[in-house]
């Protein structure tokens, strides 16, 4: 911001003194903030941290210590989350304030951290083949109540995305013998019923009125995880009737949903979505290089009668 | 000089940072209904989504022009020169279009239209120039791409166009000196380092005259940009780097390149003394230079004296980064010296606050408070885990 411009709006009488000053002390950096500088700091330093110490416990896996280590991450772990109790805001169905301007990091740091301890634990002490599932739900579990305890939407991702995992485990590790075509199908369609269970699961807390604010993350993920699972299923699976149908209403219901939120990722992925169903079912019917061309020319326009027409969504959210 | 009405873009920067303040109410509706009612947008600036869709479409829209050109152009032989006298026409006229169509008529400002055509046209001059001189003479191509980069640059205050011109620069600096025999691959790190001064202090001395934020956002990349191209010249990698590549040095445990010891100080010395001075000096541009080249240079040192525990490394650096970052987060706990952890924007900032502040800075600085308990949990974890390693 140039200085000048709160003098001149100053000057017309257009703010008043007060608003003057301290705009102008913003301006001629008066008021230096480290805001952004410090956060990126410490949250660069979160990740090289937790990368450093997964990548250590990878290394010696199988050397002495294990005990040692084990109990070094989990005291760790046990420290942050100690913290975040004792400084943690009051449990609040809406957005909460976080006390401290370290307390979401640090809320971070303890998610990271227990990942990295349930990892460790599980690999060192082979509960792989019969326990890993029970453990990353578990873990999953835990991080879900961290996330609402705590009010923290980067661990709802995290917990999120351990369910998945959670889900995949079960086919790969138990099913791998037997994997045949079906079941391999059977990932997909693992994904598109967990895509919808989370979008509803999501949809009902909004209902309620329970943090609405991670709405956007559960229908985020979800709809990644339905978009992408039915349209490799529509590539690989010859049941088109079925899933052409099921693609369509489902960027249909983004569509309505991100229009509802005000979201324009999710307009973006319904959109994006929807024209590659579209394009892949053409592909399969229209041969004419002719049409094809018009096709293209029709897409180019149809995008720009997008940006337009949803430009009021790109402005409030870009 | 540029090429936007200057009124009309003093609108929109008001226009703009009044919306920001609204936002985060500063200012009240009432105060934004009138601001806007005063400074009328007169300029076509739509946000990123319609720029990037706007620029595509220009793209398409001059390729299809161009190729309906080629079409015809290919029944008829055209010897090269012919081509580049066309491709220097055509630059020409896409550019003139720009000023005088898009921006003087139509005012448009960085809408994604104007970036399509100031583009295009850069690329047909600059082909078309190449093409003339036979690309026999690389300087004479790279004198054209500078000179029209660097108009570009002042006259629709471009910033890829300004980034291509100082990278122009560099290169013409850069091929001379290594192509000189004897003295001048080992003069390069020292001319890198006279340049990016001056280069600098001329950036800082004009932007002082900018009456224009979309000159100041110019003049500041090129000012990071000189910093960049500062630390480069004197970091230890790319000397011994290009020492290899440009004199054919032959380098092994024992031997160093010439001036090793001052190499390394100054990859050590230049991050810290960005970092500091850009805290000082409340050079935003500058600190942030120094911390990106603070991690260039912990690079650098890894690269030659990697012990091979990159576990640890990981590791030791991550707690180095909370640690600062958590150290000095608890010392600006209150505003010192205007020095903020807050946004500035932030409420606990108001008016009231801040010049509370401002007048106790002048006051001795109260004993600070006695840490609480909790709090040094984030940094203590460490500590904690230490001594349950010792079971």
């Amino acid at each position: 911001m140039l200085p000048k411009y709160p003098s001149r709006l100053a000057d017309d009488n257009l703010i008043t003194e007060e608003q003057r000053s301290r705009l102008s002390d913003i301006a001629t950096g008066r008021v230096f903030s480290l805001y952004y500088e410090l956060r990126t700091v410490l949250y660069l330093g979160i990740l090289l941290l937790t990368a450093g110490l997964g990548y250590f416990c990878y290394l010696h896996i199988s050397q002495a210590g294990h005990i040692v280590i084990i109990l070094l991450l989990s005291s760790a772990t046990v420290v942050c989350f100690l913290y975040a109790l004792r400084k943690g805001p009051p449990v609040t169905l809406i957005r909460a304030i976080p006390p401290t301007p370290y307390f979401d990091y640090v809320v971070l740091l303890g998610a990271l951290l227990m990942v990295c301890v349930q990892g460790y634990v599980q690999i060192q002490f082979g509960w792989l083949s019969d326990f890993m599932e029970y453990a990353t739900l578990g873990t999953a579990v835990f991080l879900f109540l961290i996330s609402y305890r705590f009010d923290h939407t980067g661990v709802l991702a995290i917990a999120i995305t351990a369910l998945m995992s959670f889900w995949s485990i079960a086919l790969s590790t138990t099913k791998w013998y037997e994997a045949d075509f079906l079941e391999v199908a059977g990932l997909e369609n693992r994904a598109i019923v967990l895509g919808l269970s989370l979008a509803v699961a999501g949809l009902l807390l909004h209902a309620r009125g329970i943090k609405r604010h991670f709405t956007i993350t559960y229908l985020n993920l979800a709809s990644l995880l339905f978009l992408s699972g039915a349209f490799v299923s529509l590539i690989s699976d010859e049941r088109e009737w079925f899933y052409i149908p099921l693609m369509f209403m489902g960027c249909g219901g983004l569509w309505y949903l991100a229009l509802k939120l005000d979201s324009f990722l999710l307009l973006f992925y319904a959109a994006v979505y929807g024209y590659l169903t579209l394009t892949v079912e053409l592909s399969r019917i229209l041969h004419d290089p002719f049409l094809w061309y018009f096709y293209l020319l029709a897409s180019c326009g149809g995008f720009v009668y997008f940006i337009i027409r949803y430009r009021k969504s790109f402005r409030r959210k870009a | 000089m540029i090429a936007y009405n200057p009124d009309l873009l003093t609108n929109l920067e008001i226009l703009k940072h009044a919306k920001g303040w609204k936002n985060k109410n500063i200012i009240d509706d009432a105060q934004w209904q009138e601001i806007s009612a005063r400074y009328k947008v007169g300029i076509y600036h739509p946000n990123y989504f319609i720029r990037l869709s706007l620029f595509l479409a220009t793209l398409t829209a001059i390729g299809a022009v161009f190729g309906l050109v080629t079409l015809f152009m290919s029944a008829v032989d055209l010897s090269s020169d012919a081509v580049a006298w066309l491709l220097l026409f055509f630059g020409g006229a896409t550019i003139v279009a720009l000023d005088r169509i898009f921006v003087k008529q139509m005012f448009h400002f960085k809408s994604g239209v104007t970036e399509g055509l100031l583009y295009t046209g850069i690329l047909s001059i600059v082909i078309g120039a190449g093409l003339l001189s036979e690309f026999r003479d690389e300087y004479f191509t790279a004198f054209v791409l500078l000179a029209i980069t660097a108009t570009a640059a002042i006259r629709y205050l471009d910033l890829i166009s300004t980034t291509l011109a100082m990278g122009t620069l560099m290169w013409i600096l850069f091929h001379s000196l290594s192509e000189w025999e004897g003295m001048g691959a080992q003069l390069l790190p020292f001319a890198g380092m006279v340049l990016s001064m001056i280069g600098w202090s001329v950036v800082r001395r004009y932007k002082h005259r900018a009456t224009l934020e979309a000159e100041v956002d110019c003049f500041n990349l090129s000012e990071g940009l000189w910093l960049l191209t500062f630390y480069a010249s004197g970091n230890y990698l790319v000397v011994r780097e290009l020492s290899v590549a440009l004199l054919g040095m032959q380098l092994n445990t024992d031997s160093d390149i010439p001036l090793a010891w001052l190499f390394y100080a100054f990859t050590v010395i230049v991050p810290l003394s960005f970092i500091y001075a850009g805290v000082r000096l409340r050079n935003r541009i500058m600190l942030w230079a120094g911390l990106f080249v603070l991690g260039f240079s912990a690079f650098t040192f890894k690269y030659y004296y990697s012990l091979g525990h990159h576990e640890i490394t990981l590791t030791a650096g991550g707690i180095v980064l909370i640690l600062a970052a958590w150290i000095a987060m608890r010392y600006l706990r209150e505003p010192r010296n205007g020095f903020t952890r807050e946004s500035v924007f932030d409420e606990s900032l108001g008016n009231a606050h801040l010049q509370a502040f401002v007048i106790a800075q002048t006051l001795p600085t109260k004993p600070s408070e006695t840490p609480e308990g909790g709090i040094s949990g984030g940094g203590g974890s460490f500590g904690g885990g230490g001594s349950s390693g010792s079971f």
